[in-house]
């Protein structure tokens, strides 16, 4: 009998599953991960001969294989709470909050981070340009419990101070782990109001700082994309005023941008990219009802986004450029370099991780 | 196509066993076997499947020449074993030649060819065909599309067991099926599969994971000791899954590990690792060549002969030839030296033997010959003892290394054993209960893998 029951019950997972995974229709995208699924394979015959079909054949029975979610998270549940692994391949949960570990310091990517600023600064900077730099932590920065690995940020800081010309903003005691989101490595806008003191102080803004809040419920971060543990979505706020609804946005990636804040991005697969667009090479803030004619130049990561529209009211035009997706060299041809504020401003996984970056 | 695979299990499998239970007889039954084996293989190799026909036909004529001819068998069998033999050096090692004698300054062109998956397992397996006839231990074939089927038979044709004609021959002719035999054969794929995706590939992202971080003593001796782990279940894994599948379509193959771990000689170790190649090198090149009934230095030619040669069909590099070399030297020095005093102390002996097989797997790991020197003296103390990312890693990967431990020795086996003893009822719900779970936790880490890899592919 129980030769039986082993015997039927394995078969029948095998059809049972291999027949629910014919008959479901794909899915196009998978919104607890964030990505598009592999699609059912074209059949060629030299597709086939060269492996390359049987590569994708395999990447689609699992990218489409029923309750893959479900798959994901039992995983997970047995990495950490049955073998006790402290992170699940690199993230960990600790006080409701996704973590990632970065603990390792990359000296040829801190130098080369080091080189792409320096290069901008020798290339385009004048005399009359203020520059500054501001390094934002991540938030295992702020994160408290001493079993989980994290990078020395005090080697971090220090080389970079050793190392460039430029007047660093520190903002590390401006922030704390609940002022990044719980599921993304992003901070939360709603929350930079020491950030943004600390920055006006330094570039001497004017800024009035009333805005009305807009929520969005839903928002699952990169990092709940890789825990597959995160159930609780962040409430994502982003801040507006009458100056920021008539700021107008050009965008040369997206032309028919002309906002700050795009409200279609809410229900796409990141967020995130709710402010300005999401990533793109170069953005241009403009102020109509500025009380002066300053300008910024803010060069940034993605982390730049939700920052910038705070500090909107203070210039008539920020221009927000992201070397990630453009060359530096190619910069002359959309930006006159004068008397402009120039803020450098990225966090530490892309400075750790900065070959993205581009001379 | 891996065993270890959604494609292979959701998709290859379930199809074959419903088209291989509606064939009525044992003939059918082959040839949807042989086709499902190439299909198998030509998934996997769709540009080398002419390689693994040809193996066949050149094998089968061979084997069928020899019988037949009685003046001329030996030139026959020189010529298929030689021919057999050219596809394997072309394949394995001529890259390997052509690199060693380019470091010499000989100018020799440069030379690259992708090895066909599992041709060292074929080759040995139509090798040893050969032999047998030739030494009429077993009769030719003389049905092409039956011994294609051994050959090609898909659970032992890319990774062993290596299979003898002599062990299935019977069974390819007339087999009987039954839910037990099923059964069995699906408590042993699924054991195997565990012992591969949740203990091998887990182990392996441990190890890959140390190898990346600053280098301490603890880190150097955990990379050691994992990944001698992760070879054992990855591959004695792999040898369950064939055996499993085999008993599911009603074949009963060899077994090729029995508890190696637990050894207490190095000798011991390979009488209970990869117990199908040691038999195999044992019968058709230790024997032929007069085994210990020859005088001591032919012995111990004999011996080292065999041993470079297993190290060498490991791998084509150094460090596979001193991999074999260092076995040999062991054996020839516990035959002659410490043997006896090995059986006298147990607990030594054991500690002996498991040390010298991590370190084994040290060389065996490590193709960079700079770096195994450097990794040999990191185990030994020319790196700090321990710091925080090594202590870090060693925590969560606890518990995993002590299931690994404990899965290596008899101890799952004896404890199964003595649940149903106890209480048959329970032992029964537990069999169940267990094989299922398992299966669902392994297509858990499947569906979401991305560290699967095969060591003994490459072989």
């Amino acid at each position: 009998m129980k030769h039986k029951i082993i015997s039927f019950t394995f078969v029948g997972l095998l059809l049972g599953v291999m027949i629910c995974n014919i008959i479901l229709p794909d899915q196009e995208i998978s919104k607890s991960e964030r990505r598009k699924l592999t699609q059912f394979p074209t059949v060629t015959l030299s597709s086939i001969m060269d492996g390359s079909w049987q590569e994708k054949w395999e990447r689609y029975t699992n990218d489409q294989f029923i309750a893959r979610d479900w798959f994901r998270m039992f995983e997970s549940i047995i990495r950490t709470n049955v073998l006790h692994q402290l992170d699940d391949q690199g993230v960990f949960m600790y006080d409701d909050q996704i973590y990632k570990m970065d603990h390792k310091i990359d000296q040829k990517s801190l130098d080369h981070f080091v080189s792409c600023i320096q290069t901008i600064q020798n290339q385009y900077l004048t005399k009359e340009n203020q520059a500054y730099y501001a390094i934002i932590p991540d938030k295992n920065y702020y994160q408290e419990d001493a079993v989980h690995l994290k990078l020395d940020y005090e080697q971090v800081f220090d080389y970079l101070q050793s190392q460039l010309q430029l007047q660093e903003i520190v903002l590390t005691d401006c922030l704390s782990s609940e002022d990044y989101y719980a599921t993304d490595l992003h901070w939360r806008q709603e929350k930079l109001d020491k950030v943004v003191e600390r920055l006006s102080d330094t570039l001497q803004l004017n800024l009035n700082r009333s805005y009305q809040q807009k929520t969005y419920d839903h928002f699952f971060g990169a990092y709940a994309s890789q825990f597959p543990q995160a159930k609780k979505p962040d409430q994502l706020i982003y801040l507006t005023n009458d100056i920021l609804d008539e700021a107008v946005v050009s965008n040369i990636e997206q032309p028919n941008v002309t906002t700050v804040y795009d409200e279609a991005k809410l229900t796409g697969v990141d967020s995130y990219d709710v402010f300005l667009s999401g990533p793109t090479a170069l953005t241009v803030i403009e102020n109509p009802n500025a009380e002066n004619d300053r300008e910024l130049i803010l060069f940034r990561d993605s982390f730049g986004s939700s920052l910038a529209p705070l500090l909107v009211e203070g210039y008539q035009k920020i221009t927000l450029v992201d070397i990630r997706y453009v060359s530096s060299s190619l910069l002359d041809q959309w930006i006159t370099f004068d008397d402009q504020d120039i803020l450098f401003l990225y966090s530490v996984p892309i400075v750790n991780q900065s070959f993205t970056l581009r001379k | 196509m891996l065993f270890s695979s959604i494609s292979f299990l959701y998709y290859f499998l379930a199809c074959l066993i419903i088209i291989y239970f509606v064939m009525p007889k044992t003939k059918w039954k082959n040839l949807i076997l042989l086709v499902m084996s190439l299909c198998f293989y030509g998934y996997g190799e769709p540009r080398a499947i002419w390689i693994l026909l040809l193996s066949c036909v050149i094998s089968y004529v061979g084997g069928r020449l020899i019988e037949k001819s009685t003046k001329y068998r030996t030139w026959i069998l020189v010529i298929t074993i030689g021919i057999e033999l050219s596809f394997l050096i072309y394949y394995k090692y001529a890259g390997f030649f052509l690199d060693t004698l380019r470091s010499l300054s000989v100018p020799v062109p440069f030379f690259s060819v992708v090895m066909p998956i599992g041709i060292s397992f074929f080759t040995f397996q139509t090798i040893s065909y050969v032999a047998d006839v030739y030494q009429k231990k077993v009769e030719a074939s003389c049905h092409f599309w039956q011994y294609a089927t051994y050959v090609c038979l898909f659970p032992q044709l890319v990774a062993g067991p290596i299979v003898r004609y002599s062990e299935v021959e019977k069974e390819l002719q007339s087999r009987e099926h039954s839910y037990e035999l099923f059964a069995n054969g699906i408590r042993r794929f699924v054991i195997g599969l565990a012992k591969k995706v949740l203990l091998a590939n887990v182990l392996g992202e441990f190890c890959t994971i140390l190898s990346g971080q600053d280098a301490s003593v603890l880190s150097y001796w955990l990379q050691a000791i994992s990944y001698a782990l992760q070879i054992y279940f990855d591959f004695s894994g792999y040898s369950d899954m064939a055996i499993g599948l085999g008993a599911m379509f009603g074949f009963h193959f060899p077994e090729n590990f029995n508890y190696p771990f637990i050894a207490r000689s190095i000798t011991e170790f390979w009488r209970r690792w990869h117990m199908t190649l040691s038999y195999w090198f044992r019968d058709y090149v230790y024997i032929p060549l007069g085994g210990n009934r020859v005088p001591f230095w032919k012995w111990v030619r004999n011996v080292m002969v065999v041993w470079l040669l297993t190290g060498f069909w490991h791998g084509a590099n150094w460090n596979f030839l001193f991999w074999g070399l260092y076995f040999g030297i062991l054996l020839l020095l516990e035959k002659k030296i410490w043997g006896k005093y090995l059986e006298d102390h147990h607990a030594l002996a054991w500690v002996y033997t498991q040390l010298l097989v991590v370190i084994s797997f040290v060389i065996f790991r490590q193709e960079d010959l700079s770096l195994l020197v450097q990794q040999l003296q990191g185990m030994f103390g020319a790196v700090p003892l321990i710091n925080a990312t090594t202590l870090y890693y060693f925590k969560s990967y606890f518990v995993i290394l002590v299931i690994g431990i404990f899965a290596m020795t008899p101890w799952v086996k004896q404890l199964s054993q003595w649940v149903k003893t106890r209480n048959r009822v329970v032992y029964d719900v537990l069999d169940v209960v267990i094989i299922i779970g398992l299966f669902l936790i392994v297509t858990a880490y499947l569906v979401d893998a991305s560290f699967n890899p095969f060591l003994y592919f490459r072989f």
